[in-house]
């Protein structure tokens, strides 16, 4: 590598994080001297307070959050993928179930989460059911296009080599759909954790779990309003950090041979 | 399927094709009436415009698309490998990996493989990149891997649609030469297409002119000179010669 493109590597972490130390002295000038109060907007040097003097409240809500998106993140990767398997494997069943999967995917999840709740006794899998419902989607559709996109000279390579339907699979169909897995996993692992949060919200106000939207419903309700901030950062980290492992495993799967990686 | 083993006097033939017709399923007629013979340890290339039906008849020699009329027939137990335009690697695998899945796909043993495999890298001369991934290399490097690939699989008909055609002169020049001394070096035999006729003289054993779309072969140039030839060929006169034969019956075949 050269020392051009390494600067340009710490550039792409050094300036958006300068723009956010400058955004965050902005605010707490413009706080303290407009002499803002808390209970519109908290300082940031307030809300870390709030959130060291919070944190075994909150981080017992953010294990609770963060173990929800994660349980319903791998559901919906396995659903997800085995039914993009069966979807490959014959059109008839493709034909009959994605009109399914696009409607689960375009209507509303607020809509459907009070049904769930309802339905399912244990409040803690109704909101992984949730969550598992928003990030399904894109596990479904991307795989289902990685496994069909193969390059055709390839089929061609394999079928006269005498490939039978496993070695296809395994070995060139499998294979080919990585780039498009990961694609979709950057995307359903956000998806989760909104799930998550959005379901929460629905069934939070029943007073049935303590997730971190649970705490911002409550904090709410007591006009805490530097404890909602804590916990909007902390979902906000949450979300950047499972980003930043998606993209990971997926440097880590791609990057020796696929462009998108580099 | 229709293969059958051509027997009694046409015992050397690798490929024999009988009126092999073929229209694609969109409905083009890729191919007139064509009967072509390929006999044991020739390289026959195959020369005509673009669009005439040269991959075509090459996807139903191996066997990728069934005639629409016609017979195709290959010698029995013939194995054919394929060197198509591009190198068609699998991108997720090295080198090494790469030239080794046909032999995986067929089953053979594992030290079996190794020693075939290593052998086949010496020969193109990648000894050194077997574990490199497909896009570290030029694309020079990644045709001689498919080509490693074909030869690994110890063919008895190598099939190859214009493997040269995406690269620059330079290289191209290189490996046609190499082509060649694989060839005679490994008694190979090849059905090469190209739209160079310099290619095809210098290459070929015999050489067919197919029309344009739909192709049929319509002239047979033969180029008796021992494989593998002097560098100075391409110099002589009597290349001049042919290469002015075989570009006028291109021109005759272009006009029918
Ligand atoms: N899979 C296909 N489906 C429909 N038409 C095709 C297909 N492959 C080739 N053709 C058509 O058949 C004709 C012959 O194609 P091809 O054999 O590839 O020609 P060449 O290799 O000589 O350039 C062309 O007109 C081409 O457009
Ligand atoms: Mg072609």
């Amino acid at each position: 590598m050269t020392s051009g493109r390494r600067a340009v590597r710490w550039l792409t972490w050094l300036a958006p994080a300068l723009v956010g130390v400058l955004f965050l002295m902005v605010w707490e000038i413009w706080v303290r001297e407009a002499g803002i109060p808390p209970y519109i907007v908290p300082a940031p040097s307030r809300i870390a307070t709030t959130l060291a003097r919070d944190w075994p409240l909150l981080s017992a809500s953010l294990l609770v959050t963060v173990r929800i998106t994660l349980v319903a993140l791998a559901a919906a990767v396995v659903i997800g993928v085995s039914t993009a398997f069966l979807f490959v494997q014959s059109r008839a069943i493709e034909v009959s179930l994605l009109p399914y999967a696009i409607l689960l995917q375009v209507t509303p999840i607020v809509a459907i989460a009070p049904l769930i709740i309802i339905w399912v006794d244990d409040p803690g899998t109704a909101l992984v059911i949730c969550a598992t419902i928003v990030a399904l989607f894109p596990m479904i559709s991307n795989t289902t296009l990685g496994l069909r996109s193969v390059d055709p000279g390839l089929l061609d390579l394999f079928r006269l080599y005498g490939a039978g339907r496993w070695q296809m699979l395994v070995r060139l169909r499998v294979p080919s759909a990585l780039p498009y897995f990961f694609a979709g996993l950057r995307v359903s692992a956000g998806l989760a954790l909104i799930g998550a949060v959005v379901a929460e919200f629905v069934a939070g106000t029943g007073g049935t779990s303590s997730g971190l939207a649970y705490q911002i419903l409550q904090a709410g309700l007591q006009l805490n309003i530097p404890r909602m901030f804590a916990a909007l950062f902390l979902i906000a980290a949450t979300g950047v950090c499972l980003f930043a492992v998606a993209s990971l495993l997926s440097w880590l799967a791609l990057h020796r041979w696929h462009e998108s990686a580099r | 399927m229709n293969a059958s083993a051509p027997s009694g006097p046409d015992d050397e033939l690798a490929i024999a094709l009988r009126d092999v017709e073929h229209t694609y399923a969109s409905g083009t007629r890729a191919l007139q009436p064509t009967t072509v013979d390929v006999r044991s340890g020739e390289f026959v290339s195959i020369i005509g415009p673009s669009g005439c039906g040269k991959s075509t008849l090459m996807r139903l020699v191996a066997g990728l698309e069934q005639p629409a009329r016609g017979r195709v027939s290959r010698h029995a137990g013939l194995r054919i490998a394929y060197v198509f335009q591009h190198p068609t690697l699998m991108p997720w695998a090295r080198v090494r990996d790469n030239v080794r899945l046909p032999l995986e796909l067929a089953g053979r043993r594992r030290q079996d493989i190794d020693r075939v495999v290593d052998d086949a890298l010496v020969q193109v001369g990648l000894t050194e990149f077997s574990d490199a991934f497909p896009r570290e290399l030029s694309g020079g490097m990644q045709m001689r891997v498919s080509i490693a690939r074909a030869l690994a699989t110890e063919p008895g008909l190598l099939l190859m649609d214009e493997p040269f055609g995406a690269l620059d002169e330079i290289t191209r020049e290189r490996l046609d030469r190499e082509l060649l001394e694989l060839a005679s070096r490994r008694n190979l035999t090849v059905l090469f297409v190209t739209h160079s006729l310099h290619e095809a003289v210098y290459l070929s054993t015999r050489i067919l002119v197919m029309s344009p779309r739909p192709g049929r072969v319509t002239g047979e140039l033969a180029v008796p000179d021992a494989l593998p030839r002097p560098d100075d060929f391409r110099v002589s006169e009597r290349y001049a010669r042919l290469c002015g034969r075989l570009g006028a019956m291109l021109k005759a075949a272009a006009g029918t």
